[in-house]
């Protein structure tokens, strides 16, 4: 059917059909379409920001240490980060904590619920003291992170004299 | 250098995202699509200039974006194939005041469309008072009538 009608229309209307082209356009069209509500669902999800499929937790849960973090994110929003110390591990009055340093150098630390107490600066860590209010109960900091640059970010948080986690975001432009 | 990669890259989603949308999009503007079109720009806007409000990045980006579209335009002109991949092909969809229904079905045109058209442009009144009716690149309907022999 599409030479015949393509050629009649030649013919007497000088249209330049291109039916052939036409179709692929439209079988292109639909699979755009079919991606675009994939994206969709996939935001929905937390593809590409906040969402259950973002949501993460490094390190063992109720163990010594373990941080909440997005698994994606976006660049130059910011996004929450928990930091949790469990109960064994507060074993003084102060609660030290090491956050590497090529983590803050690509993203930069908006907040830090509570202010900490003491902040020393080391070659390949920030180490923040807080003070805690009693030994033997659990703890945690909240951070507000805006990552600077695009791409894989990973962050290295540790207990000083203690487990360390490493996490990865995934920063989109 | 920012300015250069956000405005190129913007330019060439939307390409791509108006191009998946249909011709039905852009033609036959309805007040729910202009305003529709307002928002994408204001959504847009945000993401071109970052936030880096100083003339000079605005500058940037409109001369990026006016340079693209002249680029495009002269490679259009050299290639047609390229031309009929970025604005698409006309497409024939009334034929001596017979609907190609297939073909309305996949362009998402529906006879009293056509109707409509054949009313604004040329005054008529049935179907069979089209000779050719032709979904034109840019998403408008045109119509050819049939010569009245009295």
């Amino acid at each position: 059917m599409d030479a015949k009608v393509e050629e009649r229309a030649a013919r007497t209307l000088q249209l330049a059909q291109d039916l052939a082209l036409q179709r692929r356009d439209w079988i292109l069209q639909r699979v755009g379409w079919i991606l675009l509500g994939l994206v969709v669902i996939g935001a929905l999800l937390g593809l590409f920001g906040a969402g259950p499929l973002s949501k993460a937790v490094a390190g063992r849960q109720e163990g010594e240490l373990w941080v909440e973090y997005r698994r994606f994110w976006r660049l130059q929003s910011t996004m929450d980060l928990q930091i949790n110390v469990g109960a064994a591990a507060v074993t003084g009055r102060q609660v030290r904590i090491r956050i590497s340093r090529a983590y803050l150098e690509s993203a930069s630390l908006e907040r830090i619920v509570p202010q900490p107490q003491r902040v020393e600066v080391g070659p390949e860590f920030f180490t923040y003291t807080f003070d805690t209010e009693a030994p033997g109960q659990p703890v945690a900091m909240m951070l507000a992170i805006e990552a600077t640059l695009p791409g894989p970010l990973t962050g290295k948080i540790a207990l000083k004299r203690g487990p360390q986690v490493e996490f990865t975001h995934f920063i989109y432009p | 250098m920012d300015a250069v990669l956000r405005g190129t890259v913007v330019y060439v989603f939307l390409l791509i995202i108006f191009r998946i949308s249909g011709k039905r999009s852009l033609g036959q503007v309805t007040t729910f699509d202009f305003v529709l079109l307002l928002i994408i720009a204001e959504t847009t806007q945000q993401a071109l200039l970052g936030d880096d409000f100083s003339v000079t990045n605005s500058f940037l980006l409109i001369v990026t974006l006016v340079t693209i579209d002249i680029g495009l335009s002269l490679l259009k002109r050299h290639s047609q194939r390229l031309d009929r991949m970025l604005e698409g092909t006309p497409l024939l969809i009334v034929e001596h005041g017979r609907p190609l229904e297939e073909y309305m079905k996949k362009a998402r045109i529906d006879e009293q469309e056509v109707m409509q058209a054949a009313r604004e442009l040329q005054g008529l009144e049935r179907l069979d008072q089209i000779k050719y009716a032709v979904l034109e690149r840019n998403g408008d309907i045109t119509i050819v009538p049939k010569q009245e022999t009295k």
